[in-house]
């Protein structure tokens, strides 16, 4: 099992892991930090810090999942966990923390499985045009 | 084959896709909801809904049990969606040698419901018609995804 840490501004990482444990039932080993406004970065890299800790402690791998690339949550991140063979992922989205929470306990390769996380996040990325889109599939 | 019977009054949604198609290795999703199949508009959405390497299609009751049997004996994975355990009892009636094993999933809060827990609430004629279903020799349970605990019928009988 790999530890998931979501961090975002505001309620985002929140609202992913509500979502996330709404579809697929109560995940353990999951966290969610927000930056809020007047918060300090020195203070939520700590926050990160503890979480990580936490893990280590366990003898657990983990992976930290940012909103933006560049923005406080990543930086914030990226300062903390420094020095340490970790892994930062950016552009956090709902179907990316499904895919691993899904494939965690079957994978010992952090990176093949952020690999396929990823790739199944793109996949799932879609403009369906109501009329034309919908119109075709009917004809099929 | 079919892997799974399950009521979800929302039939394909979020969880449905994520989880139970991936569980089950489904490929193969027939939807059975009269009200669904002859509204041409829902009936594109939910077979829009589905990745390219799944195929899904929505039927009425009558229209359904052909097409369930044919996925009985053929060796494509398939899951059988409907909305609620009355549709269970008709199926029951119109398919042969149908599986004997229902899993209730979601089921939305509405007025005269009572929750098995915060996920599946059940109405009374529902209640009646899982006693049908019980009656006639099916395993009737309720879970969102494997991952839950199962809730047996039995436990949650006296509710009713």
């Amino acid at each position: 099992m790999v530890g998931i840490i979501v961090c975002s501004h505001s309620n985002l990482a929140k609202g992913i892991k509500d979502a996330a444990n709404m579809i697929l039932g109560e995940q353990k080993n999951f966290d969610s930090i927000g930056f809020y406004e007047g918060d300090e970065l020195t203070n939520y890299g700590n926050k990160v810090k503890e979480i990580t800790d936490r893990y280590e402690k366990m003898n657990m791998q983990y992976i930290i999942f940012v909103d933006l690339l560049g923005a406080s949550p990543f930086n914030a991140s990226a300062i903390a966990l420094a020095a340490k063979d970790s892994r930062i992922v950016t552009g956090v989205n709902l179907p990316m923390i499904l895919e691993v929470l899904m494939n965690r306990n079957d994978s010992s390769d952090i990176d093949a499985l952020l690999k396929n996380a990823l790739a199944s996040s793109r996949d799932s990325m879609k403009i369906i045009n109501t009329k034309i889109d919908l119109e075709e599939e009917v004809k099929k | 084959m079919i892997v799974l019977v399950r009521c979800d009054d929302r039939l394909i949604h979020g969880q449905c896709m994520t989880v139970i198609t991936k569980v089950n290795n489904i490929d193969n999703i027939i939807v059975v909801d009269d009200f669904t199949a002859t509204n041409a508009i829902l009936k594109r959405v939910f077979r829009t809904a589905v990745p390219s390497n799944m195929h899904a299609n929505v039927y009425t009751v009558k229209e359904s049990a052909p097409v369930i049997e044919k996925a009985m004996a053929d060796n494509s994975k398939t899951l059988v969606l409907m909305k609620n355990p009355k549709v269970y009892v008709q199926l029951l009636d119109e398919v042969q040698n149908l599986p004997k094993h229902l899993n209730v999933g979601p089921m939305s809060s509405r007025k005269g419901t009572k929750p098995v827990n915060p996920a599946i609430n059940i109405m009374p004629d529902e209640a009646e018609a899982i006693k049908t279903a019980v009656s006639r020799g099916a395993h009737v349970y309720f879970q969102q995804v494997p991952e839950q605990r199962l809730i047996e019928w039995d436990e949650v009988k006296h509710l009713f």
